[in-house]
């Protein structure tokens, strides 16, 4: 017998403390994956948010920094600017990026930083237990929109892929969703490429990643990847919105 | 039961440990291979189970759903032709 | 050694750089401006890096990512600027993180004035930022001492793992006095803790969080136990005049300045009078104060703010002796009358100056 599925050498053996049906997991092979099957094993550096996923320098085998909530791209720009020759990247929620760390994001993107931030998505803040976040859709309850979010009080959701990919600085901009294994291994793709984009010194790049929350949706993983793919699918923007080959030189 | 015409062997194992019983493997599998067991893990879930290896194409949509990376697929036969 | 007429500000720049910092994140502020302009013109020419960033708060972290990954890195800005930098400076220490932060002191609170203050000493000695944490704080009192503190102050923060902040104010930020560079001479301290990519090594991990309390009340025992070192090893001050004296100045930068030109004044009026100067303060020098005790029959702290140092004075004095307050505030700095008038009207039974 031959085994034609194995984990990545890019995550360790610890046990991922994510709720049960939780999309960081999947997220986070994929990009275990892509880093190790570019050989970078050795040079990159990631940085964690302030999330779920604020502890997830414990499955990696690479170098990490954290530090406070939405900066990360502050970090990843000291980083990378100290070390230009190695990879780095942030890992971020949407709290961490859309909201409290929204300027250092697009201002990360201006200045064509060149390191490469993953955005998680799920609408909802889950670590803090379920508030509503700059990507909650209309109409969803949330522990601070418990009536549905009211477009009158609250304003409308954040397309954030839409608004990099406006940035000139932004070498690659784009928007996939993990909701089917189709979708799943099309993510990857995104993920690496973005990666690569990084690696040959193009500028910034960006992949949005639409995920769920079963514990905070109230819902079941299943139903959660279900309403993921018919809501938060439905209003955000996907695909490759821009990259290095469809940008217009100057 | 699948209609599809299986030339090869496949298999897969899933760690019960790291299982959190989420079900999105049973949920995508194109064949009906896999199903949730009766007896929960040492953490109280109930982990996903391969109950019918011989119906296996090795499509990988379970171990690329699985969020605990709790999933291992194997081209031939397993040792015991019980679920694993 | 060449002899140069420089800016408070140019001088901490060019010290800077000299001291093999080649990396300036940085928002420009009034009355810090200089420091980030001079950076913007120079780094780039020697080999370094400049970023303008979107805040005093994306700055800060940009120096933690950056001191993360092994280099000597700065930032400077004035009071509401380093309001801003106050979570990123907690988490630097948390990290044990070195690098320098510079505060060129203007009027607050709010967005104040842009003249010269001293009332951000609570914010750099006592925290400023959240948990227990300290910064190492120098306070230059000339054009001079901008550029030698700057040099001492990198080879704390390597020695030490530890941010550290020169309190200086806008009067010294502008001024213009002859400096002279010494050889820098940078300390070489063991770096294998930064992130440079796990190459044939085990990971490095750079974070402060952790859920357990056991491991809480660890690290930070760890770094009370650090502080305390620092306490014992690093205290700063001059003392002038102290030899004899019987009552006590106590100041910092540019009060300090004024004051030496009091005391100088009152000693040529018979007044056997001195100056307690910190240069270090935090830790604050203790050992100053402790070698007088006995002698002196009382201090009087200038400050240009409400009152902030004076509190670590009092503490240290323990009440052997009365400890008085001049100040003045909003961006006026006390004169050599003002000073006078006050030491005679609480020490030699008031009265007009002789």
């Amino acid at each position: 017998m031959k085994q034609i599925f194995e984990k990545t050498k890019a995550l360790n053996d610890k046990p991922f403390h994510y709720c049960p049906g939780c999309t960081h997991g999947i997220i986070h092979r994929i990009l275990g994956e892509v880093i190790e099957e570019l050989d970078i094993l050795a040079k990159t550096i990631g940085v964690a948010p302030v999330g779920c996923s604020g502890f997830m320098e414990q499955y990696f085998n690479i170098d990490f920094q954290g530090g406070a909530h939405g900066r990360a791209p502050a970090i990843a720009t000291g980083i990378k600017r100290a070390l230009p020759d190695k990879v780095v990247f942030t890992y971020q929620g949407d709290g961490d990026l859309a909201s409290i760390g929204i300027a250092e994001a697009i201002h990360a993107a201006a200045r064509g930083e060149k390191f490469t931030t993953i955005f998680v998505n799920n609408g909802i803040y889950g670590m803090t237990g379920g508030q509503m976040a700059p990507t909650s859709l209309v109409g969803q309850k949330t522990a601070t929109s418990p009536m549905g979010r009211d477009a009158a009080l609250a304003g409308y959701p954040l397309d954030i892929p839409l608004i990099m990919s406006t940035i000139r600085g932004a070498a690659y901009v784009a928007s996939v969703s993990v909701d089917t294994p189709q979708n799943v291994l099309k993510a990857k793709k995104a993920i690496k490429k973005a990666f690569q984009v990084q690696i040959e010194g193009h500028g910034y790049s960006f992949v949005s990643v639409l995920s769920t929350c079963p514990t905070n949706w109230g819902m079941s993983p299943t139903e959660s990847l279900d309403w993921l793919r018919d809501n938060l699918g439905t209003y955000y923007t996907l695909g490759e919105l821009k990259s290095p080959e469809k940008t217009r030189s100057v | 039961m699948s209609n599809m015409k299986k030339k090869k062997d496949f298999y897969v194992t899933i760690d019960e440990d790291l299982c959190k019983g989420c079900m999105i493997c049973v949920s995508v599998c194109p064949t009906e291979t896999l199903s949730m067991s009766k007896n929960p893990n040492k953490k109280g879930y109930y982990p996903a189970i391969q109950h019918a290896p011989v119906a296996c194409i090795g499509c990988n949509k379970c171990a690329l759903m699985c969020p605990e990376i709790s999933i291992r697929v194997f081209k031939g036969q397993p040792l015991h032709q019980e679920a694993i | 050694m060449k002899k140069y007429f420089m800016k408070g500000n140019e001088a901490i720049a060019e010290a800077a750089i000299r001291a093999n910092c080649l990396m300036y994140f940085g928002y420009p502020i009034t009355p810090s401006t200089e420091i980030i302009e001079y950076m913007a013109a120079k780094l780039n020419k020697v080999g370094g890096t400049f970023v303008q960033s979107e805040s005093e708060i994306a700055a800060m972290f940009m120096v933690f990512g950056a001191s993360g990954a092994g280099k000597r890195v700065m930032t400077a800005s004035s009071s509401t600027g380093i309001s801003l930098k106050q979570e990123g400076l907690s988490y630097m220490a948390a990290n044990e993180l070195p690098a320098l932060v510079v505060n060129i002191m203007r009027t607050g609170p709010g967005l104040g004035g842009l003249g010269p203050s001293q009332a951000d000493y609570f914010q750099a000695t006592k925290g400023g930022g959240h948990g227990d944490y300290r910064l190492i704080v120098l306070a230059p009192s000339s054009v001079q001492e901008m550029a030698d503190l700057i040099m001492d102050g990198f080879d704390l923060a390597d020695i030490h793992r530890n941010p550290v902040m020169i309190l200086a104010d806008g009067v010294l930020g502008q001024m213009m006095e002859p400096v002279v560079f010494r050889d820098a001479a940078p300390v070489s301290v063991d770096k294998s803790w930064a992130t440079t990519g796990a190459d044939g090594r085990e990971r490095n991990v750079i974070t402060s969080y952790s859920l357990q309390n056991e491991a809480g009340e660890k690290k930070s025992l760890y770094l009370e136990k650090k502080y305390n070192q620092i306490k014992e090893s690093e205290q700063r001050f001059e003392s002038y005049l102290m030899d004899d004296a019987e009552y006590a100045f106590v100041a910092y930068g540019t009060s300090a300045r004024i004051v030496k030109g009091a005391v100088d004044e009152l000693r040529e009026q018979g007044h056997k009078v001195g100056l307690i100067r910190p240069i270090t303060l935090w830790p604050f020098p203790e050992k100053a104060f402790q070698s007088v005790l006995d002698q002196v029959k009382g201090y009087l702290v200038v400050e240009m703010s409400a009152g902030q140092m004076i509190e670590d004075v009092k503490l240290t004095v323990n009440a052997k002796a009365p400890v008085e307050f001049y100040s003045r505030q909003g961006g006026i700095t006390p004169q050599h009358n003002e000073i006078i008038e006050k030491y005679h009207s609480v020490f030699q039974g008031g009265g007009v100056i002789a």
